[in-house]
Formats: structure tokens, C-alpha cells, sequence
């Protein structure tokens, strides 16, 4: 019951959330047509990106903006109409240079995930002989009954057999 | 019962001796430094039995006498204090009492040393037992000197027990001026003791075993002397040693002594009352000193008779009419004995000819009781023994041939150890309860008895417990605490003592030939009963099963006893332990502790302290520390096993692995650069116009 009335009032937040940025974007139609086409491959990466953080949407996103903002600070100090909007949006070197961005944000994504994961496999496998050398000094500083391998007594020797005995 | 054998532990003592050096070339011996003992000039008319005499040299070069003390045989050290203090010029003077490191038998022996040349003993005055001395010369000079030596040692509350011809020295004086009393304290109470100058019951009883002589046995052994002295015939001559001692029981002392020969009327007074065999109406050496003042002596009032029947019992063939002579001949054939009481012969004959109710009612007590502990190997010789205890509760203890008094008990147990003979007849005899009825039966007497029950009631608890420090070894100790130590890995040393104890391993640890461990069954019994708290604490270390415990356990012992009797230092010992301290360094976990402790533990070798490596080794602090370590260690072991195994399940499974991260930098990377962008464009911007 407590969570249904949740869902609800999460639901309505969302809608006025919805309708708040509707009218927004209406209101502010010049800026919202000019970022809807120039992030274009933002919001495409936003859907082809499996992942779960969504890191290569933002990486894409982030340079895509960069080269989107140049137009925007242009089309506020022009006049913020729909005209100007449509003139940014019709050169076709401002479409490249705005796309371009995004591309750079996918190149940065695809080279420099590629060089971090390289050298992460290359510090994991550095690690593995560090635990195991690790390992080893404590085995000859405390023996191997450190290993937990050997079952011990109360005391942490090894149990020792009738013969030994 | 005078078979007993006045020499059996002399016997015993012939055959086993070690080995002994030609004594004749051998250089001389020394006793606390100055004091010199010659090996080489034996003084056979001084020795006391088993305890040989050689002449000695005291630390002013003047003449001496020492007696080597054997192994098996307790010397009477417990009572040399109150003997020094005794005051008497014909008494032997304590040179120095101690151990040596006696050559001959290259071994440490106990020695007394004596000052002066005593003489010969008088028996050596003529062939036979008796001197025929004229009576006034023996009253005033032999007679006189001794009571004034016998009174010297009464006064000290010590009995002198070896009161004969043969330890009555002339002092190097034919007219007897200077008669001395022979030494008393190198043997057991009694056993050099003649079984004629014995009474009753003490000339029965195995030699090692009579128990401590009490004054009124001085003065029975002073009247004997003196009739020796006198009678111009040996009144047991061609006698047995048991016809004399049947003799003594069935007509008196006094009867045996007069029997040959007319003694003077003036003496006959004193021999009468010194000679008595009750000890109620025996002289004092009070009396003696009264008749000697020329005053009379008062009759004194006996015990009650030995009941006499006027019907005899029969037994082997032979007729008695006394219950006690009877008791003499039980013990050589138990399976008649057996027969006796069984056909109810016996009872018979105390109820109706001897009609003494105490005798029946010990009579009923004694079946009772055999009958009640008994096993079947042993019935019959329990039955003896319970038969003996009611029919003469005066005498000594009988059980399986030996005769003894529980009082020196303990003697007897360390003869057989000191021997290597067979120790189950001891073990019955505390086990079976028998001398908690033979005390009662003297006690219902009137007869005194010391604190022997309680003695053996404790020992009975030693033998419940099986483990290291109790057994028959604590009981040899318990009851005869004088005695030295018998562990076999000790026998070249004479240990009386803990602080004795480290030493003479000090000197084992510095031999090519060790023992494998320090304690055994005798050792540890020795410190329970010498040393108690320097061995109680640590007890349940010595015994446990773990080796490591037992090392520790050892330390701390010798620790104790070093610090305590301030030892400066036991080299060898310390090197002897350092053998066996890797079970305690392996207790450490830390390898490098190990290492560290090992060369510590040479360093403190070297210096022969115990208390030092107690220290290194009984750390507490260390201990928790290493083991606190050590579960780091092991909890630090696993965690990296974990990332082991998960890392290398990553690497080989993940095809992903690192661009995640990758990812999130490309993201930052690319935040940055916008960021930076933005905010350049926007300041050219803003530059421009």
C-alpha cells in the first residue's frame, strides 16, 4: 500500500517534471531546436549505450556540448529567434563542427578506454605476482601453517601425528 | 627372628658395591677445603658396620677420624645439631659433616669427621664377648665417663642407639681414664648395634628398620656393656642369636646376664633396673646418677605380665605357653599359622587357657581384618602378620620374613632402591593397612606410638596417584627424609638437597655422556618432598605430554632454585637445557623471532644463568604478541588468496576488464576538455567585446 502511494507520487513528480520541461522547452524554442539537432548524436549514443553508467553517452555528450556551445553563445548574442536557429543549424560547417565534437567525444571514448584497459590488465597481472610473492614472504616469516592448509591446534602449530609424537 | 639378620643390609651392601679403587696409593680427600681425609689408612676397629673408618687430619693438622656414610643406609643427620650441642668429654667432637667427592669409589659420599684418636674399642681388650674387668676400675673411670656421656646426650633430647663394647673407645689410654663413647650418627639408629645389647624387640627387627633407640633403650644397651664388662664369662656363649633372644622373653635379661656367673651385690641393684625388660621399671640415667651419688633408687612399678597359660598350644611340633613366644615363631611358616587359626585351635586356646579378654578381642580384630584385606596370594602372610600384632602388640611389625618398625620404614624402602631389589613388598604394606591395626593394638596397650598412622595414611594417597612425584619413591621419601637421593642418573652424587640437585647436574651437563632428560620418578619425588615450592607451581608443566612444556616446566624449576640459593652459575646445566630449547624457540610462529631467540639464547648459554633464560623463554608478553601476529598474518594470507583468485578469474574471464575505468577517465577526460573549451571561448568572447 505504502509503496503503491509511493509509485504514485513518484509518478505525478515525474509528470510536472514532464510537463514543466515541456513548456520549457516551448518557451524557450530557438535553444531547444538548436541543442535538439546539434546533441543529436548525444541522444543517439544515449540509446546504443549498453552500459549501465552510461560513461561513453557522457564522454560524447560532454565534447558534443563544447562544440554546441559556441552556436548557442551566437545565437543569444544574435537575438534568440528561431530564424537564427535555423540559419546555425542550415550551414553545413556548423553541423560538422558540431557532430565533429561528438565524434572527437567517441574517439577520446574508444582510444583512451582502450590504452586504460590495456595497462589495468597489465597492473592485474603485475598484482597477481605481487600477492603471490606476498604469500611467500609470509610463509617464510611464519610458516606454512600461515596458509591455513595445514590443520592446526588451539595454538596455530601444526597437529602433530601419533608417530611424531 | 634374630635371623633377621644383624647384616643383611651389610650383606645386601657386600653385594652390590661399586666398584673401588686401591685405596692404598690414593691421595687425599677433602672435606669443606681443609679438612683431609686418607683414603689410603683405613681404621677398620672404627668402623660402624657398613660405614668404614679412615683417618682423617683437621684443618689445624691436628688428628682426625672420618666415617664414610654408605648409600643405602640413612645417616643420622636429622639429630648432628643436637648431638654438637651435647657437652661431654667422652663424647666424640664433630670435626665437619658433609659431602665429599670420595675417590676410592669415584663418587660423592657423606662423611663425618670425628677429632682426635679415640682408641680401640674395648672388646679388642680380650678373645670373647666378655672382659672380666674389675668392678670399682670399670664404676669409676669406663662406667662414669659413659653415663656422663649418655646423660650429655638425654639432656639434648638425642639417643645415642650404638651403646656396645665394640664403640667404646679406650682413648689411647690403658687405665680407661679417658673412655670415649663411640660415634652414633653414620648409620641408622640401631644398626650397628649387637643384637645382645638390643632389647627384645629391637634385637627381632631387621637392623635398618629398629627405628630411633630411646633413652630407655641407651640405658638397657649401658647395662648390657657394663655386665660385659664385668662377667668374667660370656653369659651367651655357645647360644644362638634367636636362643638369646627367646631366652630374654621367656626369663628376662637380667636372668641371661647372671646365668654364668655371681655378680658383686653392689651391682646386682643397678643391672637389675638397667637390665629390666619393662620399660616402665628400667632406669633412667637420673637413677644411675642417683646410685652413683650412693643414693637409693626407688622400685618402680611395671607394666603388667605376659599372661602365662598352664595348658600349651602346640605349633610345628613345639609347645608354647606364652602368646608372645608364640608370636616369634609364626612368621617362618604361615601356611601352619594359617591352620591354626582356620582350625580354630588358637581361639580356643586364648579363650580358655590364656583368658585374658584383650587377647581375644585383638584375636577377633586381627581375623577379622585379614580376612577383610587380603588377596589370595597373600592371605596367609597377612594372617601372620595380624596374628603377631594381637598376640604381642609390643613387638615389632611381621610381614613375608621381614621384621620392622614402621618408624623407619622409609630405611628399609631406600636399602631396596639403593640395591635395585624388588620394591612389592613395600608397596602391600602401605597399601594393605596394616600398620593402622598394629598401632591401635600397641596404643590399646599402653604402649606409645609416634605419629606413624598419619605417616601412613598419607603414603597410602601417594600410591593412588600413578604420575611422576608420587608412588613408592614419594613414600621412601616421605618417611625417611634424611636419606639422599637414589635417581639412578644421580648415583655418583650425593644430593640432599634442591640447591645439590642443580649442582650435580651442572657437573652430569659437563660429561660426554648425558641422561636424555633431567627428572625422573626419583627427582621429581625428592623436590616434592624437600623443595615443595619449587616444584609445586610448575608440576603440571614437568608431567604434561607436550615436550615444550616440560623444557619450560624444567627451566623454571632450576631457575627457582638457582635464584633462591643464589648459585652464581651452572654452565653446563644452561648448555645441557640449550639442547633442548628448540621445542620452546619452535613455539614462536615468527621465524625471524626464532633466529632472534636462538642467538640470545647462546649468548645466555655461555653466561649459565637459568633465570636468565626463564625470562627469554617464559615471556608472556612475547608469547601473546607472536600469536596476536601471527592470526594477522594468516587473516592477511587469505585476504590476498581472495584477491588472487578473483583478480586471475577477471583477467582470464573478463574480456571487459579495465574499460570500465577506462571509461570513466575517457569521461573525465573529455568533461575536462569541455569544460575547457567552453570556458575559453567564452572568455575570447568576452575579451573581444
Amino acid at each position: 500500500m505504502a509503496k503503491q502511494k509511493s509509485k504514485g507520487k513518484k509518478s505525478i513528480k515525474h509528470r510536472v517534471l514532464l510537463v514543466g520541461f515541456f513548456l520549457t522547452s516551448v518557451a524557450i524554442l530557438p535553444t531547444t531546436v538548436l541543442f535538439f539537432f546539434g546533441m543529436m548524436p548525444s541522444i543517439v549514443a544515449r540509446f546504443i549505450d549498453t552500459s549501465s553508467q552510461k560513461m561513453r553517452t557522457l564522454t560524447i555528450t560532454f565534447m558534443n556540448m563544447a562544440a554546441v556551445f559556441p552556436f548557442f553563445f551566437q545565437l543569444i548574442q544574435k537575438g534568440h529567434s528561431l530564424d537564427h536557429t535555423l540559419e546555425i543549424l542550415t550551414d553545413p560547417l556548423n553541423i560538422v563542427i558540431m557532430y565533429g565534437g561528438a565524434f572527437m567525444g567517441y574517439l577520446i571514448d574508444w582510444g583512451l578506454s582502450g590504452i586504460v584497459a590495456t595497462m589495468m590488465v597489465q597492473k592485474g597481472h603485475t598484482r597477481l605476482k605481487q600477492i603471490k610473492k606476498t604469500q611467500q614472504e609470509l610463509i617464510t616469516r611464519w610458516g606454512e601453517e600461515v596458509t591455513g592448509e595445514i590443520p592446526l591446534d588451539r595454538f596455530g602449530f601444526p597437529v602433530k601425528n601419533e608417530e611424531d609424537n | 627372628m634374630p635371623d633377621q639378620e644383624e647384616n643383611t643390609a651389610q650383606k645386601a651392601t657386600a653385594d652390590k658395591k661399586p666398584e673401588v679403587a686401591s685405596t692404598s696409593s690414593m691421595a687425599e680427600v677433602l672435606l669443606k677445603g681443609d679438612i683431609k681425609i686418607f683414603p689410603g689408612k683405613p681404621l677398620p676397629h672404627l668402623d660402624r658396620g657398613a660405614a668404614k673408618a679412615y683417618e682423617a687430619e683437621n684443618k689445624n693438622g691436628g688428628k682426625a677420624y672420618a666415617l664414610i656414610c654408605p648409600d643405602n643406609i640413612v645417616p643420622r643427620i636429622s639429630v648432628v645439631h643436637k648431638y654438637m650441642n651435647a657437652m661431654s668429654s667422652a663424647l666424640q667432637k664433630i670435626v665437619a659433616s658433609g659431602v665429599v667427592d670420595w675417590t676410592p669409589e669415584r663418587r660423592e659420599k657423606y662423611v663425618f669427621v670425628y677429632d682426635g684418636n679415640p682408641g680401640k674399642p674395648l672388646s679388642t681388650l680380650k678373645e670373647g664377648k666378655s672382659l672380666g674387668l674389675k668392678l670399682d676400675l670399670v664404676l669409676n673411670t669406663v662406667f662414669h665417663n659413659l653415663v656422663d656421656a649418655v646423660s650429655a646426650l638425654h639432656d639434648r633430647g638425642v639417643s645415642h642407639g650404638n651403646i656396645c663394647l665394640e664403640n667404646i673407645l679406650d682413648g689411647g689410654s690403658a687405665t680407661f681414664e679417658n673412655v670415649m663413647l663411640g660415634e652414633c650418627l653414620s648409620v641408622s639408629s640401631g644398626f650397628a648395634q649387637p643384637a645382645l645389647y638390643e632389647t627384645l624387640e629391637r634385637s627381632m627387627t631387621n637392623p635398618l628398620s629398629k627405628g630411633e633407640a630411646t633413652n630407655a633403650d641407651d640405658i638397657y644397651a649401658l647395662g648390657m656393656a657394663l655386665a660385659l664388662m664385668i662377667a668374667p664369662h660370656d653369659f651367651s656363649a655357645g647360644m644362638s642369636k634367636e636362643e638369646v633372644m627367646l631366652h630374654k622373653l621367656e626369663h628376662g635379661t637380667f636372668n641371661l646376664v647372671t646365668s654364668r656367673d655371681r655378680f658383686p651385690g653392689q651391682i646386682i641393684e643397678v643391672l637389675r633396673g638397667l637390665l629390666s625388660d619393662d620399660v616402665a621399671a628400667r632406669w633412667t640415667i637420673w637413677d644411675i646418677k642417683e646410685w652413683m651419688d650412693g643414693r637409693r633408687v626407688s622400685a618402680k612399678q611395671g607394666s603388667r605380665p605376659v599372661p602365662k597359660s598352664s595348658r600349651p598350644i602346640e605349633f610345628k611340633k613345639k609347645k608354647y605357653f606364652r602368646p608372645d613366644v608364640l608370636a616369634t615363631q609364626l612368621y617362618k611358616d604361615p601356611a601352619a599359622t594359617l591352620d591354626l587359626v582356620e582350625s580354630g585351635e588358637l581361639y580356643l586356646w586364648l579363650n580358655r587357657a590364656i583368658q585374658v579378654d584383650e587377647y581375644e578381642e585383638r584375636y577377633e580384630a586381627a581375623v577379622e581384618q585379614a580376612k577383610k584385606n587380603s588377596s589370595g596370594s597373600n592371605y596367609a602372610e597377612r594372617m601372620v602378620s595380624y596374628i603377631t600384632m594381637a598376640l604381642a602388640p609390643n613387638f615389632p611389625m611381621v610381614y613375608k620374613g621381614n621384621i620392622f618398625f614402621p618408624e623407619h620404614f622409609g630405611h628399609l624402602i631406600v636399602d631396596a632402591m639403593a640395591q635395585g631389589r624388588d620394591l612389592n613388598l613395600f608397596v602391600e604394606v602401605i597399601q594393605g593397612e596394616l600398620v593402622p591395626l598394629w598401632a591401635s593394638g600397641r596404643f590399646d596397650a599402653g604402649i606409645s606410638i609416634g605419629d606413624e598412622p598419619g605417616k601412613f595414611e598419607t603414603c597410602r594417597m601417594y600410591m593412588l596417584q600413578k604420575s611422576m612425584g608420587f608412588g613408592i619413591e614419594r613414600c621412601a621419601y616421605f618417611l625417611s627424609p634424611s636419606s639422599k637421593c637414589l635417581s639412578e642418573k644421580l648415583a655418583l652424587y650425593h644430593v640432599r638437597s634442591s640447591k645439590d640437585l642443580v649442582i650435580a647436574l651442572d657437573k652430569i651437563g659437563s660429561g660426554k655422556s648425558k641422561p636424555s632428560w633431567f627428572f625422573d620418578r626419583h627427582i621429581v619425588a625428592y623436590l616434592f618432598t624437600h623443595d615443595r615450592q619449587s616444584i609445586e607451581s610448575f608440576s603440571a608443566d614437568l608431567m604434561s605430554d607436550e615436550k615444550y612444556r616440560q623444557v619450560a616446566g624444567a627451566i623454571k624449576i632450576f631457575s627457582k632454585i638457582q635464584q633462591r640459593e643464589k648459585i652464581a652459575t651452572l654452565p653446563h646445566l644452561t648448555a645441557w637445557i640449550g639442547g633442548h630449547i628448540e621445542v620452546l624457540v619452535n613455539r614462536f610462529h615468527d621465524r625471524e623471532r626464532r633466529r632472534a631467540i636462538k642467538v640470545e639464547a647462546d649468548k645466555l648459554m655461555a653466561k649459565g644463568s637459568m633465570q636468565n633464560f626463564a625470562e627469554l623463554f617464559n615471556n608472556a608478553r612475547q608469547i601473546q604478541d607472536d600469536t596476536k601476529l601471527f592470526a594477522i598474518a594468516m587473516q592477511q594470507y587469505q585476504n590476498l588468496k581472495k584477491e588472487y583468485a578473483r583478480l586471475s578469474y577477471d583477467l582470464e574471464n573478463n574480456k571487459n576488464f579495465g574499460r570500465g575505468v577506462g571509461q570513466q577517465t575517457s569521461t573525465i577526460v573529455s568533461g575536462a576538455i569541455s569544460g575547457l573549451v567552453i570556458l575559453v571561448y567564452v572568455f575570447f568572447q568576452l575579451v573581444r567585446g
